[in-house]
């Protein structure tokens, strides 16, 4: 069982809700995704804009609501994001996330390290998107987040594990959970995550944009649970030469 | 009394507060949050919230996202 903060999950498999097709596509997905714990934006509302409906959807699920601050360069503003977030969903959890860069949308090491020193000051349980950096990862922890999110490469990419090697010190090294966010494009690479010993994965748009994303919710499910039993059975070592599975005669060369 | 919202101006005849506001605007509570002049106000003050003059009103709703 994952505990982050006071908080115990059963599924290992957290979703975005972004992207989807409509808010009935989304519900079903996360419903076949076992996810317990999903993330939102925040948004100033346009005048004359049709009501999202994605909250009314998430009421019925009964799950966990996990309030990003996307959006925020600063951070400045991400704390002001959070706050809102607090007050229009009664949750300290939020999703500290802070991208200058449009292009790649890399969290800022610098910023988010300020703004989760003061959102964890104010009682939140933070959550931050960050770069890769075991060194960071460390700061993040140190300075009270309830678990660090790592990407595996740039959010929404699809790109697969592009930092597995740094994932890995920061799996060994961190003392709260690691969740791996962003970046995750198939099953497989969230199973092989997984199997690092990775505590949980955050996935959204590779189940949201996928051709059939309830089936595809479902398949990251299995993969997510399988990684997680592999890594708990203990993988075997892998090794450059040879061992042997059967015992070695001589008979077939022998005449 | 004129006030910003959401970098829109608004014209008042009479002091509104931030429940009133929301009618106006036809904007469901639910996963609202409103902060005037940077200043959160919590749902429980939305009725004594009343606002002023040269307010600025952030209205900010949950929506889907990643």
């Amino acid at each position: 069982m994952l505990t982050i903060a006071n908080k115990s999950f059963s599924s290992r498999l957290f979703t975005g809700t972004g992207k989807f097709r409509s808010a009935q596509t989304m519900s079903a997905a996360i419903q076949a995704s076992k996810s317990e714990l999903v993330t939102l934006a925040m948004k100033r509302v346009e005048h004359g804009r049709k009501a999202d409906e994605t909250l009314s959807e998430l009421d019925r699920l009964h799950i966990n609501l996990l309030p990003n601050t996307s959006g925020a360069v600063s951070a400045k503003e991400a704390v002001y994001a959070a706050r809102l977030a607090r007050a229009a969903l009664d949750t300290p959890w939020i999703k500290l996330e802070i991208h200058p860069d449009q292009r790649y949308l890399l969290p800022d090491p610098v910023e988010t390290l300020l703004a989760a020193e003061q959102l964890v000051k104010e009682g939140f349980v933070v959550l931050p998107y960050c770069s890769a950096d075991p060194v960071l990862c460390r700061r993040l922890e140190e300075a009270g987040c309830a678990a660090v999110m790592p990407l595996a490469a740039p959010i929404g990419s699809n790109r697969g594990l592009l930092t597995k090697d740094f994932l890995h010190i920061i799996i060994e090294q961190a003392s709260v959970p690691v969740v791996i966010d962003a970046g995750i494009g198939k099953p497989s690479e969230a199973m092989a995550v997984m199997e690092m010993g990775a505590d949980a994965v955050l996935v959204n748009t590779a189940i949201a944009t996928a051709h059939d994303p309830v089936n595809m919710a479902a398949l990251f499910a299995q993969a997510v649970s399988t990684g997680r039993r592999a890594y708990e059975a203990g993988l075997a070592h892998s090794r450059l030469s040879s061992s042997a599975s059967s015992p070695l005669t001589r008979f077939l060369n022998e005449t | 009394m004129t006030i910003t919202v959401n970098g829109k101006l608004l014209d008042f005849a009479e002091h509104i507060n931030v429940v009133s506001l929301l009618k106006y605007l036809k904007i469901k509570p639910t996963g609202v949050a409103v902060a005037i002049n940077n200043q959160i106000i919590f749902k429980d003050d939305w009725l004594s919230a009343s606002l002023n003059d040269n307010d600025n009103v952030d209205v900010f709703q949950v929506v889907a996202g990643g």
